[in-house]
């Protein structure tokens, strides 16, 4: 006998589909805007870094800023900041003019901040200037979820969905005003309009958005170049380069003509000398998360092996699109970050094509690797929110837990083919990786500055939440 | 799909849009903005002469003349020639000149550039007066304040 419920789905399957697209989208910004303010630090400096160049371009109309390599020649003031939304006093020695980064996202977070009435030299809060990265982040997944649909199907794309939207790392790093961020979403945009054979201008409009966040950008001229170049679209493929090269350097050119073109090309050498190395791929992938620092999340590897699973066979030429697109971020990130060097957001663009590169997984029906690499995520990630102060795990506990999930396991591996059983638990595997990501988020922070001093957010969403509250009872009492 | 091209079609017009009038159709209020800073620098700095002028007994720092010079890190060609400052005097007033406490606060560039920069050139009117002008060729009005650092 049927349960209600499921002869209501059989007979609307699309509604049913969309439904529970929407709910993941949902539950995939609720988390994202849990703890938003903490996780990554409050004020970050590298967030703050295009912030103050968009506030001093909108308001000065040059961009100012602070900037990690040594441009002494622009130095221009060293400033204490109001940072009242910090535990933290703050001060930057500033250049000007700040030409680390074009100035697309300068403009739009520097304008965000002064739409909420933070101008140059108070900080706004993290609370304040992530929420257009949770928007965007939002935006992302939805386009990773559509390219996968096109080229997997609708359950591969779900499962890409649900990889991207509860990954710790990938949560928290989606949450940063970091450039790649951006760059990745028109990229998606620019793939999908290419996909589904929209008109050129589309594709080269946000071909040009992706080049104008950051010069990396030009990677997705690449990757449909290339793709167009082997399916042998010559003229196409004509037209969209030498148009989407020569609008990119037109607007670019614009802005650096107005700004001042010698300190560009200076600051552009001086960026272009970073200390990249061959070992590169090893220190990325050696080190898990996308911020500055390590995060022990599993799901970083999850993403990581189910995605270069696609190298191994493409049957469909969209196929062999997404694994391009993997190998071209693999080798941006390779050419342009260093080989110690932590910068770990670098690696947005390259594990989202991962982990829509995963999708391909769950197509061929491989479910146990899948489920395999759901376990250990699951087990591994609860060290992720271990207090210091926490004992460690007693032998008997951490070796039986491990036990039992190799047993289990194995017993996968012989019965593969019951895949009715496979299906069933890598459902249970994506629900319990969806709550985890919850339980992570709310802890993580608590747990990481136990026994170090954090920046810690004054200004909360628990707190704005219940002045909102409040300022709406004495409204209705007032009434 | 609709959505999607509408927000491709925006968010481009937005970019171009935001660049021209952020570079082009908003220069009146930057430069109003950057005259506001000049000014508030002008004050921070007089605060420090002031701070540094009663820290040493009321005596100004011998760097600090009748003639004007040029604040700054530079240890020479400071000499500057705007619309309302003439500094002839070869050598900077670094901040730890006038600072008591270096705060490492100092506004003035120090590399001579665009028209827009701004450089700050201090003299002393009289033993305890003092006067701090913004120096730049886009200042149309005087940009200056004068402070009697005994008499508020």
């Amino acid at each position: 006998m049927k349960l209600p419920i499921v002869a209501h789905i059989q007979q609307r399957p699309t509604l049913f589909k969309s439904l529970l697209v929407v709910l993941i989208l949902l539950l995939a910004l609720s988390v994202r805007l849990w703890k938003v303010e903490y996780v990554p630090n409050a004020t970050d400096g590298d967030e703050l870094a295009y912030i103050f160049a968009g506030q001093t371009l909108i308001e000065y109309g040059v961009p100012i800023s602070w900037s990690s390599h040594e441009q002494y020649e622009y130095d221009w003031v060293n400033l204490s900041m109001h940072s009242e939304v910090v535990n933290e006093e703050m001060s930057f020695g500033f250049i000007r003019p700040w030409l680390d980064h074009s100035f697309l996202l300068p403009v739009l977070i520097g304008g965000w901040s002064e739409l909420g009435g933070y101008e140059f030299g108070t900080i706004p809060p993290a609370l304040w200037y992530r929420l257009p990265m949770v928007f965007f982040s939002i935006v992302t997944l939805s386009l990773a979820f559509l390219i996968a649909r096109e080229v997997f199907g609708f359950w591969p794309a779900v499962g890409t969905l649900t990889l991207l939207s509860f990954s710790p790392s990938f949560i928290i790093i989606q949450r940063m005003v970091v450039s790649e961020n951006m760059i990745i979403m028109f990229s998606l945009l620019a793939i999908y309009f290419y996909l589904k054979k929209q008109s050129l201008t589309l594709v080269i409009l946000a071909s040009v958005l992706a080049c104008l966040i950051k010069p990396t950008g030009l990677a997705v001229l690449l990757l449909i170049g290339l793709d167009m170049v082997f399916t042998k679209q010559w003229k196409t493929l004509m037209i969209y380069l030498v148009v989407s090269v020569a609008t990119f350097a037109s607007i670019f050119a614009l802005y650096v003509w107005s700004i001042n073109p010698t300190d560009t090309v200076s600051a552009l050498l001086s960026q272009s000398q970073r200390l990249i190395g061959w070992s590169n791929p090893t220190f990325l992938f050696s080190h898990p998360g996308f911020q500055n620092r390590l995060m022990l999340d599993f799901s970083y590897y999850l993403i990581l092996l189910a995605g270069v699973f696609i190298l191994g066979r493409q049957t469909r030429k969209h196929e062999r699109l997404i694994a391009l697109g993997t190998l071209i971020m693999l080798v941006t990130v390779w050419a342009t970050s260093a080989e110690q060097d932590m910068l770990g957001w670098y690696k947005i663009p390259l594990f989202t094509f991962l982990g829509i590169s995963a999708a391909k997984v769950m197509k061929d029906k491989n479910y146990v690797l899948l489920i395999v690499l759901l376990l250990i995520t699951l087990v591994a990630n609860l060290g992720l929110v271990r207090y210091p102060t926490h004992p460690l795990p007693e032998s008997i506990i951490l070796r039986s837990t491990v036990g039992i999930l190799v047993l289990f396991m194995a017993w996968l591996i012989y019965n593969a083919q019951a895949k009715r059983i496979a299906l069933t638990t890598l459902a249970i595997c994506f629900i319990a990786y969806a709550l985890q990501s919850f339980y992570i988020s709310h802890y993580y922070f608590s747990a990481t500055c136990r026994d170090r001093i954090c920046p810690t957010p004054s200004v909360t969403s628990v707190q704005a939440a219940k002045e909102l509250v409040s300022k709406q009872f004495i409204h209705s009492f007032q009434k | 799909m609709n959505a999607l091209k509408i927000v491709t079609y925006a968010s481009f017009a937005l970019c171009i849009g935001a660049l021209l009038y952020i570079l082009f159709f908003s220069q009146s209020a930057q430069l109003n903005n950057r005259n506001a800073r000049r000014a508030r620098d002008l004050e921070l700095f007089a605060a420090q002469i002031e701070e540094t002028f009663h820290a040493n007994g009321r005596v100004l720092p011998v760097s600090i003349a009748v003639l004007p010079r040029q604040l700054g890190t530079a240890a020479d060609n400071c000499q500057l020639v705007t619309k309302h400052c003439e500094v002839t005097v070869a050598a900077c007033i670094s901040p730890e000149q006038i600072a008591a406490t270096p705060s490492g606060f100092l506004s003035a560039d120090i590399v001579s550039g665009t028209q827009e920069r701004t450089h700050y050139s201090v003299q002393a009117l009289s033993p305890t007066v003092i006067k701090l002008t913004a120096c730049s060729d886009e200042i149309e009005n005087e940009i200056s304040i004068t402070k009697d650092l005994i008499t508020p």
